[in-house]
């Protein structure tokens, strides 16, 4: 009985967990991606201060893409990196003013690692949890 | 990070590995952050449980979090100490993203592909198709021929296609995140390619979203790796039915085994219980007809293009046989057949 009523919990709870999120990307995010095709993916996690989380994405080449990180304000800056597969960055948003989004294009069809950190925050009592989600937009030319 | 261009088996055991060496490794989705805390538990943590799932059950009745996005792990009373510790350990998340086949269908007309109605998976099998597993893979499949027309301008087939996804959907109880209204918005903007574009992604989004909410993870899975190999299914057809194929198509279709490695780590990481060897014994099957396709990466390089985009540079060098592509060819279209099948 103590077991069912866990899972029963955990259950509802991951549940309410994803509501969350996809209301908050639904209500919060769609905006920056306007000019590009979304992607159908849903890849959103709720992260507290000093998680981390890792996207392993593959791009094509000749594609306008447009990379966005959405996360809630209370999880203050969020930095994203895009790391290739030797571990070099090939861009940090630290470098932009920890902006949301990243626009570029490639050569070459990659795999490319992106690293996700919110950071830490000071000694309190509250330990706020924020949804960060992962959305790709890309525009597509004949 | 050196997850790139690993079979199966190693990614199996590198997974193993990580999780041995560092518990609190996740591989996706917020579920598993909260599994650790309840297997760490102590008995005497147990009523604040049942206060705080009868909490939970309230604000369910109340129809209304108090916002969208937040949780607050304060928790008052010392008993609780434990469950807010374990709410600050810092978790890392692993997930996976591969392209969708609406990039697929991009690029084979990018390459000079011509659309060829034959390829697609017949519209009147969509009524046969019975069990969860058929339906979650045909979903895929038709998504991608979905795409495919769409992106050749197919409008009146797009419509059908789009009916077929809507049928298997509904099959599936996912009538929740892909309504009527869908359809009615695909019919209005029938002549606006860019517009259906969009409806279909968000289509597919609203579904992928719904299923993870729902803790159907494997469905999407299913959905998206067959999604991935009618793709390129479709790019090895038309290869195969020129006789003169694009080298940019026969370039396009071996840049796939890229994707692959991550379609592969993807699917795993969705494998509960099993319920997903077999698509990654079809997945091994494609790795090993990729066996001699030798891709080299260029270093990566990064500059400002005029137009404020930031370009990276590296060129990929890929060697494909003719044999190669025959092999890759045969080898995707028997796993194609198992899934459309009747």
């Amino acid at each position: 009985m103590k077991k069912l009523l866990i899972i029963l919990f955990a259950a509802v709870q991951t549940s309410l967990a994803m509501g969350q999120c996809r209301t908050f990307v639904k209500n919060n995010c769609g905006d920056a991606l306007e000019g590009f095709i979304p992607g159908e993916s849903f890849n959103a996690v709720k992260l507290f201060p000093g998680d981390a989380a890792e996207v392993e994405m593959t791009f094509y080449s000749e594609v306008d893409y447009r990379l966005l990180v959405c996360s809630h304000e209370v999880l203050g800056d969020v930095n994203f990196q895009l790391v290739d597969k030797d571990g070099e960055v090939i861009y940090d948003n630290a470098n932009r003013e920890y902006s949301e989004f990243f626009d570029f294009r490639l050569e070459g069809t990659r795999t490319f690692g992106l690293k996700i950190k919110v950071p830490e925050q000071g000694d309190s009592s509250i330990n706020p949890q924020g949804c960060v989600a992962i959305l790709l937009g890309r525009k597509i030319k004949d | 990070m050196k997850p790139f261009g690993l079979k199966i088996g190693t990614i199996a055991r590198r997974c193993l590995l990580i999780t041995r060496f560092n518990v609190m490794i996740q591989f996706r989705k917020p579920k598993f952050v909260y599994t650790p805390y309840f297997k760490l538990m102590k008995i005497r943590t147990f009523p604040i449980l049942i206060a705080l799932f009868s909490l939970t059950l309230w604000s369910c009745n109340d129809g209304a979090v108090s916002d969208e996005s937040i949780t607050n792990a304060e928790i008052s009373t010392e008993e609780t100490n434990e469950v807010s510790e374990k709410a600050t350990t810092k978790v890392k998340e692993i997930l996976h993203s591969v392209p969708s086949p609406l990039d697929m269908a991009a690029i084979l007309k990018k390459s000079g592909a011509r659309y060829d109605a034959n390829f697609l998976n017949k519209v009147r099998n969509v009524n046969e198709y019975s069990s969860a597993r058929q339906q979650a893979l045909n979903l895929g499949i038709y998504g991608a021929d979905l795409s495919y027309a769409s992106i050749f301008n197919q409008n009146q087939e797009s419509i059908l296609y789009l009916s077929c996804t809507k049928k298997l959907a509904d099959g599936l109880g996912l009538s929740k995140a892909f309504n009527d209204e869908v359809i009615e918005r695909m019919e209005m903007n029938v002549d606006n390619r860019d517009s259906l574009l969009t409806i279909i992604s968000d289509t597919y989004y609203n579904l992928d979203s719904y299923l993870k909410e729902n803790d159907r993870d494997h469905i999407s899975a299913m959905i998206i790796a067959a999604g991935w190999i009618e793709g390129l299914y479709l790019g090895t057809q038309i290869a195969n039915s020129s006789e003169l194929p694009s080298p940019k198509l026969i370039e396009r279709i071996a840049e796939q085994k890229i994707s692959l490695n991550n379609l592969v780590a993807l699917v795993m990481s969705y494998n509960e219980s099993g319920r997903l060897d077999f698509i990654l014994d079809d997945l091994q099957k494609i790795e090993d007809a990729y066996g001699s396709v030798s891709i080299n990466e260029a270093k990566n390089t990064v500059s400002e293009g005029e137009d404020g985009v930031t370009q990276i540079g590296g060129k990929t060098v890929i060697v494909i046989s003719d044999q190669d592509l025959k092999t890759l060819t045969q080898a995707v279209s028997e796993i194609r057949q198992g899934y459309v099948q009747l």
